[in-house]
């Protein structure tokens, strides 16, 4: 059986979008760099730590329901991502943040990502493992976990980056009760849904894999949030024009669109 | 090197997984290698979930330790470890090996199990999904008094809309007909914007993985 249409497309798309990330990287790394779009989830995460520590108080990060092997490993890594950011933070002032995890393999990933912030801080012995914590394997009985977190510990900021249903809307309204700032992210519909009216700043969608850009700065994120801008661009045409001559070859016909 | 051969090993596990979903007309052979990867992943994760066990374990053990607000929840917690793993897999077992069932088939499906579930696990779990719906009229009310910008107010209105459309009791064909444009055309207009980017996002953020430029796991 040969290669068929779809499988080339996809293979091209794939290649072009690579070439893509590659070329807008190296732009970055030479100095290039694009003015980002605010967003303010994403600007108001530096310093979070800080004021929490200078409340006596922590931070909460929530990584949903998400782990890493499966089809959610995406998403997982963009909670990943905002964890690096938020775990130099914590590294450098010595505070552990509260990692709630709802699958091992997240459980994992989180504790090394804290543990290399340490280690990169000169600082390994301040970590602790049991600062990321499994809660509960299925959606409901981690929200019902996490609630407990917020609701018992002294927490000041509440960050949900991950794959979420929408037993989100559980863990927020904890949140909101307790008055934490709320910054959360979701790729599905569902969560965006209901986390809109309880959080402070709602990362929709894609927002959410720009964590990298906006938090580390680093080449290779910034180019890839360049690549997806225009990879996003041809597709909007790309469909426009075909709307368009679906309508055209319709109107032609004489059939509906 | 310490480094490095994670970075490797992520590289190469991956571009064969994604080549195998392009190329297999070409290799039919290639799909047992992703088969055989796949088993190795969940290999990974069972040992992952060995530690999750230990996590959940020692976390609330120092909760009780410490005299932690609610102390009394995390013993609840670790009683129930104790007794869902030992005892009721233990009483399966037992009764299965009494009548000559299958000892395997037993330990996930047995009658203990099975109870356990249906008359603890998804009574708790059902009420703590019931309480969404006010949870979230309670929050929509919340944003209009907290958060008055016309997204929130476009927000209130449609959710408004779209539930009178949707009850029985006002049975009007315009409700009904509002009701329905705005899940398909505007919600599902905007549903679709949304997963475009999110699919544009996972597969930047895979590719990145893929030649190298992000290491979630290592420096």
């Amino acid at each position: 059986m040969p290669i068929d249409a779809a499988q080339i497309a996809g293979l091209v798309l794939i290649a072009v979008f690579a070439v893509f990330i590659a070329v807008f990287a190296g732009g970055a790394l030479a100095g290039r760099r694009p003015t980002l779009r605010r967003l303010p989830g994403y600007q108001m995460l530096p310093g979070q730590l800080s004021r929490a520590i200078e409340a006596g108080q922590s931070l909460h990060l929530s990584l949903g329901t998400g782990g890493v092997g499966g089809s959610d490993t995406a998403t997982t890594l963009a909670g990943l991502s905002t964890l690096a950011f938020l775990a130099e933070e914590a590294a450098a002032t010595e505070t552990l943040p509260t990692v709630t995890v709802a699958d091992p393999t997240a459980m994992v990933m989180a504790q090394d990502v804290l543990r290399r912030a340490y280690i990169r801080q000169g600082n390994p012995t301040a970590y602790d493992p049991r600062s990321v914590r499994y809660v509960a394997a299925s959606p409901l009985p981690y929200a019902a976990g996490t609630m407990d977190v917020l609701s018992n510990e002294e927490t000041l900021v509440n960050v949900m980056v991950g794959v979420f249903g929408p037993e989100a809307a559980l863990i927020a309204e904890e949140g909101s009760r307790q008055g934490l700032v709320q910054i959360a992210g979701a790729a599905d519909i569902a969560p965006l849904a209901v986390l809109y009216p309880t959080v402070n700043h709602l990362l929709v969608g894609e927002e959410m894999f720009a964590a990298g850009g906006y938090t580390t700065d680093q080449p290779a994120h910034v180019g890839s949030l360049q690549a997806q801008d225009l990879i996003r661009w041809i597709l909007v045409v790309v469909i426009f024009a075909v709307s368009l001559g679906a309508l055209f070859s319709a109107l032609a016909g004489g059939g509906a669109p | 090197m310490k480094t490095r051969v994670p970075l490797f090993i992520t590289m190469v596990v991956g571009w064969i997984t994604l080549l195998t979903y392009f190329l297999s007309g070409v290799f039919p052979g290639i799909i047992a290698v992703r088969y055989v990867l796949a088993e190795l992943a969940i290999i990974v994760a069972a040992f992952a979930l060995i530690l999750g066990f230990f996590n959940l374990l020692s976390v609330h053990a120092m909760h009780i330790v410490r005299q932690h607000p609610n102390w009394f929840y995390s013993f609840v917690l670790i009683a129930s470890m104790i007794v869902m793993v030992p005892l009721v897999h233990g009483l399966d077992l037992m009764s299965a090996a009494a009548n000559g069932q299958n000892l395997a088939q037993q330990s996930i499906s047995g009658t203990w199990m099975i109870n356990l579930y249906k008359y603890v696990l998804i009574p708790i779990q059902s009420s703590l999904a019931a309480l969404l719906p006010f949870l979230l009229a309670f929050a929509a009310y919340r944003t209009l008094r907290m958060r008055r910008t016309f997204g929130a107010a476009v927000f209130l209105l449609s959710a408004i809309l779209v539930l009178l459309g949707q009850v029985p009791l006002f049975n009007l064909g315009i409700l009904k007909n509002l009701r329905d444009w705005i899940v398909q055309v505007w919600a599902m207009a905007g549903m679709r914007g949304v997963l475009l980017g999110v699919a544009l996002g996972i597969t930047a953020t895979a590719l990145r993985v893929l030649i190298g430029a992000d290491r979630p796991s290592s420096d």
